[in-house]
């Protein structure tokens, strides 16, 4: 087994600044694509070709390129999968509570869509982000589940997310199901952060697992560079399923005006 | 602030209806306090007979037995409305929503805390459990936490009563955004049954008023969104 | 220094010691997971255009 020393050469110091170049450039086309309605035909695409030729590198650095953890040897890797997803989880979820104040504050089907793509694609990197650290915590802490604050809420916020979901799916008439589900998700975010500090009142004699504060260069930029793979492919993702729900909306209203109820009127 | 008194105004004329409804027939109640015992029975079945695991967890169990039945509670709350679109008739008089709010939160937490009480002596009977810190207190105790189920729980029930499948979506909304509420609550239950040595009942009690305040916060300013008409 | 390789991340995955089959497992489970959640998207999109 190698082990990481804290000298590199030149050569590696400069590659270590790579992950900050390229979350420079996909975080800039994210904001291009934002701000700038005639270059979303492309920016999109570019993000996904970044984002899945990143994520084909993305295994031969964690799994071979970087050297195992110290402590926790090979299962460590699992790491650079496990926290970049969560932080996408958690991005896109806040996205969904910005989209859903939004639309309270103003209605538009815009924010309407965008609250279905950020909850969906944030529940499921929340879900795959939340197997993964159980499969972690198998080997590392010798069970798949403990009561840790951490773990407890990321499960109860994929419950909660999911309910919102079905909401979504119970209801027919579409303004009616953008309004409802706007302030469900209004609760559940503000939820999210009560139920973490109550969660960890609650056990407070268990401590947490504590991470060794200093960690390796190397490390933060494999995960970096995971986070910003994973960051395209969530840019993309959210925008495509976006596209996807605002289609759907627009049948939804263009319906009613355009056929006469079937069966017609009792 | 002239608007104020009219909105608790409204608040109260809705609650006396929604009581007065109850009042009539009863049924609600009957049929909670039926389910209640019966969830309550249930556990005491699950767990087989050992006293000392029932008597350790009885806040828990008790307040779930309270939770399963503040789902029928509050499903029953707005079938009333959705009937004859009473709802709808609810919305044309001059109220203001969140006097709807205010009022049927209100009697929903009055009817889960009169649902409590009721059970509580059998509860204390069937799982063994001795009140160490007083009566009076665990009454208030079950009010606040009987509060903080029906503020979003009355804001769900709005929601539910109006989808498809409604009797799966409340609960599948409601449970896991009332845990917060329910961890402080079963916590300083089992304190006043326990005892209270460390003397941390305060700071649950404390954190169980917050979860109100936030809960009845936005339901108040969210309600009006929900049953607005289009 | 190492350069990544598909030799070296063959060779890592080959030996299962100190939980490989668990690290096997959750890049499976990634891969797994965006590839079907992708090609959800692009058959939806795909319907819809």
């Amino acid at each position: 087994m190698r082990h990481w020393t804290l000298t590199y050469s030149s050569q590696t110091q400069a590659l270590l600044w790579l992950p900050m170049i390229l979350l420079a450039l996909v975080l800039a086309l994210i904001g291009v694509h934002v701000f700038d309605p005639k270059a979303r035909r492309w920016t999109w695409k570019a993000l996904a070709v970044i984002g899945v030729g990143m994520a084909v590198g993305q295994p031969f650095l964690a799994l071979s390129w970087v050297p195992p953890e110290k402590y926790m040897g090979d299962t460590g890797r699992i790491l650079y999968v496990h926290v970049p997803q969560v932080w996408m989880a958690l991005i896109a979820l806040t996205l969904n509570f910005g989209a859903s104040l939004a639309f309270l504050l103003k209605k538009s089907w815009v924010s309407d869509a965008l609250a279905e793509a950020s909850a969906e694609v944030g529940v499921l990197f929340g879900a795959v982000g939340v197997t993964l650290g159980a499969l972690w915590a198998k080997p590392t802490w010798g069970a798949y589940w403990t009561w840790d604050a951490r773990l407890t809420t990321a499960a109860i916020l994929l419950v909660v997310y999911s309910g919102y979901l079905a909401l979504r799916k119970f209801i027919e008439d579409p303004e009616k199901r953008a309004t409802w589900s706007a302030v469900v998700g209004i609760f559940a975010a503000v939820d999210i952060p009560v139920l973490w500090f109550s969660v960890k009142w609650w056990r407070s004699m268990h401590q947490t697992q504590s991470n060794p504060s200093t960690v390796d260069p190397l490390m933060t930029a494999v995960l970096r560079y995971s986070a910003t793979a994973f960051l395209a492919l969530l840019a993309v993702f959210i925008y495509q399923r976006f596209l996807v729900a605002s289609a759907k909306r627009n049948e939804e209203v263009a319906l009613p005006e355009a056929l006469p109820a079937v069966g017609g009127t009792p | 602030m002239s608007g104020h008194p009219k909105i608790l105004a409204g608040a109260f004329e809705v609650l006396r209806k929604d009581l007065l409804i109850e009042w009539r027939t009863r049924a609600r109640l009957n049929a909670l306090i039926f389910f209640s015992l019966a969830t309550l029975l249930l556990f005491s079945f699950a767990l087989g007979p050992d006293s000392e695991l029932l008597r350790k967890n009885a806040a828990g169990y008790y307040w779930l037995g309270i939770l399963m039945a503040s789902v029928l509670s509050l499903g029953e709350s707005f079938r009333i409305e959705t009937e004859n679109l009473a709802l709808d008739g609810l919305r044309l008089i001059p109220t203001d929503p969140r006097a709807v709010f205010l009022g049927k939160a209100f009697g929903n937490a009055v009817m889960l805390w009169l649902l409590s009480l009721i059970v509580l002596p059998v509860m204390v009977a069937l799982y063994d459990v001795t009140i160490r810190e007083g009566v009076a207190q665990l009454a208030g105790l079950l009010f606040l936490g009987c509060l903080g189920i029906s503020a979003p729980g009355t804001v769900y029930a709005a929601i539910a009563s109006n989808a498809r499948a409604r009797d799966v979506l409340l609960p599948l909304l409601l449970f896991p955004v009332l845990l917060p509420s329910l961890l402080a609550s079963v916590k300083a239950t089992g304190l006043i049954f326990e005892g209270d040595p460390m003397l941390q009942l305060r700071s649950w009690v404390g954190l169980l008023a917050s979860f109100n305040v936030l809960y009845w916060g936005l339901g108040f300013v969210l309600f009006p969104k929900i049953i607005e008409d289009d | 220094m190492n350069f990544p390789s598909p030799i070296l991340a063959a060779d890592y995955v080959g030996h299962v010691v100190g939980g490989w089959e668990y690290v096997q497992g959750a890049y499976g489970l990634t891969l797994v997971a965006l590839l079907a959640y992708g090609a959800y998207l692009f058959n939806a999109r795909k319907d819809r255009s």
